[in-house]
């Protein structure tokens, strides 16, 4: 599972408000190779909860993503490089997912988290 | 090419597969229970050769008992049994619920296999997919700017459709609720991410994630009513109302489904019209049963008059026309048919003029009847259309 699908994952049990963004619990990463593409990246930024992200690589050991963006520096390469690598190339193996308001866990399993809801979480 | 050397060749693509999905199977605690497997293929010679080779890997199991459930022009149901009957003595049907006394009822819907396997083993199903995909692609209308996007699969699979959406370079988030079938995915090492989820319990994703979504053939397993504390249509809401929620502004779904019936097409269109999404149903090859194709096209947002809901394909070049009614108020999903070509009329009245009849009354004095009446200037006059 890649930040960029944990990015846009919240917790949808009923009744919860805060769903997002969802806590990290690392047990395996694995890095996979994927095509740089800068347009892409530019693309998605605006839609991007920047925090979030930034909270999420720190999690899984990557330091190097700023806390504060802004959209100038999508023209740096060196950063988009970085961003390309955090976002797209970094697999969350095993572990899980938390919600932060209910703090039930999602396992996540050969990088598949499982979000089924039990019958009275619906 | 006789019909062995055919079934070789399909048991050695089909058997790790099928090796897998009687694995799941397996444990002793199904014994004396049916499970089944809905077996899908748009070629019915290839359903029998695939069903042939599921009996064959289903004895080598030792599963003892097996029926064909249903012969429906797309799927045919499969069940198998491990082992021994149940303790009744009788074939345990798990269609047959009814008969059953109250308390061994629980026991039997309890005992309904939750997990669906569905056998995409045959390369024509391949095909049909990656060919519904690309349609799906198509009518989605993404601009050509050559930016990759960020999709949503919904019923992924076994990942066949998320390939061609790889192969159109798209980033995209695939998501079934069927584990084996993201194993299988996971096998195949797609591209994109995979999650587990059931689309009727609403769609995870925060608002305006997604710059659109996909489903090929996903979308009518929510009218079925799998656990008895199921209501299809509140499931039907719950999937709309988030994939409205989670799509960008002005981005579309289209969701490809094969419905039942009318009823469950109408089910589907007004559940996801109440929601708020305009747009319509393009039925490709109307004409024809078995090429025929639903797709419903939801865009979010108010409809715009610049993008016109996609035309049709159709056999013979024709094309059809949707008629979609965007009412605001009252968002309903119209199918215009074409008109039927006129019914030749028949010869019209065919006037036996005077000359016909005085040629008759001749025919009959010469055979010797007698009481002909007299030809006047009277015979054959134009009467009035009282008469």
């Amino acid at each position: 599972m890649r930040l960029l699908t944990h990015n846009m994952l919240s917790c949808n049990i009923k009744g919860v408000t805060k769903g997002f963004p969802l806590s990290i619990e690392v047990q395996r990463l694995d890095t996979k190779d994927a095509d740089f593409n800068p347009d892409f990246l530019r693309n998605i930024f605006p839609k991007l909860e920047w925090k979030a992200f930034h909270d999420a690589a720190v999690s899984i050991g990557l330091n190097d993503i700023p806390e504060q963006v802004d959209p100038t520096m999508l023209e740096d390469h060196e950063f988009l490089q970085k961003f390309h690598h955090a976002l797209l190339e970094v697999h969350l193996e095993e572990g899980a997912l938390i919600c932060p308001e209910t703090g039930r866990r999602f396992p996540v399993t050969k990088g598949v988290p499982n979000m089924l809801l039990h019958e009275d979480e619906v | 090419m006789g019909p062995d050397s055919v079934l070789e060749t399909v048991e050695t693509r089909l058997e790790p597969l099928a090796e897998a999905i009687f694995r799941m199977g397996e444990p002793p605690n199904l014994a004396g229970r049916w499970q089944w497997f809905p077996i899908r293929s748009a070629a019915c010679s290839r359903r029998c050769e695939v069903e042939m080779l599921v009996l064959k890997i289903a004895r080598d199991k030792k599963f003892t008992k097996f029926k064909k459930l249903s012969k429906t022009s797309r799927n045919s149901y499969f069940a198998v049994c491990h082992e021994k009957s149940d303790s009744k003595g009788q074939d345990f049907n798990p269609f047959a619920i009814g008969n059953l006394v109250a308390k061994d009822r629980k026991k039997a819907i309890d005992a309904r296999p939750r997990e669906r396997c569905r056998i995409l083993v045959c390369k024509r199903v391949q095909v049909v997919k990656a060919k519904l995909t690309e349609r799906a692609l198509e009518l989605l209308a993404l601009p050509s700017d050559g930016i990759p996007r960020l999709l949503l699969d919904i019923g992924c699979g076994s990942g066949l459709s998320g390939e061609t959406l790889t192969e159109n370079g798209h980033h995209w988030i695939g998501m079934d609720i069927s584990e084996s079938m993201i194993d299988i995915a996971l096998e195949r090492e797609v591209d994109g991410d995979l999650l587990v989820s059931d689309i009727g319990q609403g769609l995870g994703f925060r608002p305006g994630s997604l710059d659109g979504a996909i489903s090929i053939s996903a979308v009518q397993w929510l009218c079925n009513a799998d656990k008895s504390c199921n209501d299809p249509r509140a499931r039907l809401k719950a999937f709309f109302s988030s994939l409205y929620k989670c799509l960008a502004r002005g981005a579309r779904a289209i969701l490809q489904i094969y419905p039942e019936n009318t009823q469950q097409l109408e089910m589907i269109s007004t559940a996801a019209m109440r929601v708020g999404f305009s747009g319509g149903l393009v039925v490709d090859y109307p004409h024809s049963s078995r090429a025929k194709k639903y797709f419903l096209c939801l865009s979010c947002g108010p409809p715009s008059t610049s993008t016109p809901l996609p035309k049709a394909k159709g056999e013979d070049g024709g094309s059809e026309s949707e008629d979609d009614s965007e009412d605001e108020e009252n968002e309903t999903v119209d199918v215009a048919e074409r008109q039927r070509p006129a019914k030749r009329l028949k010869n019209g009245k065919k006037v036996k003029g005077r000359a016909w009849l005085l040629k008759k009354k001749e025919q009959r004095r010469n055979k010797g009847v007698t009481n002909v009446p007299r030809d006047t200037k009277y015979t054959g006059r134009k009467r009035k259309t009282r008469f």
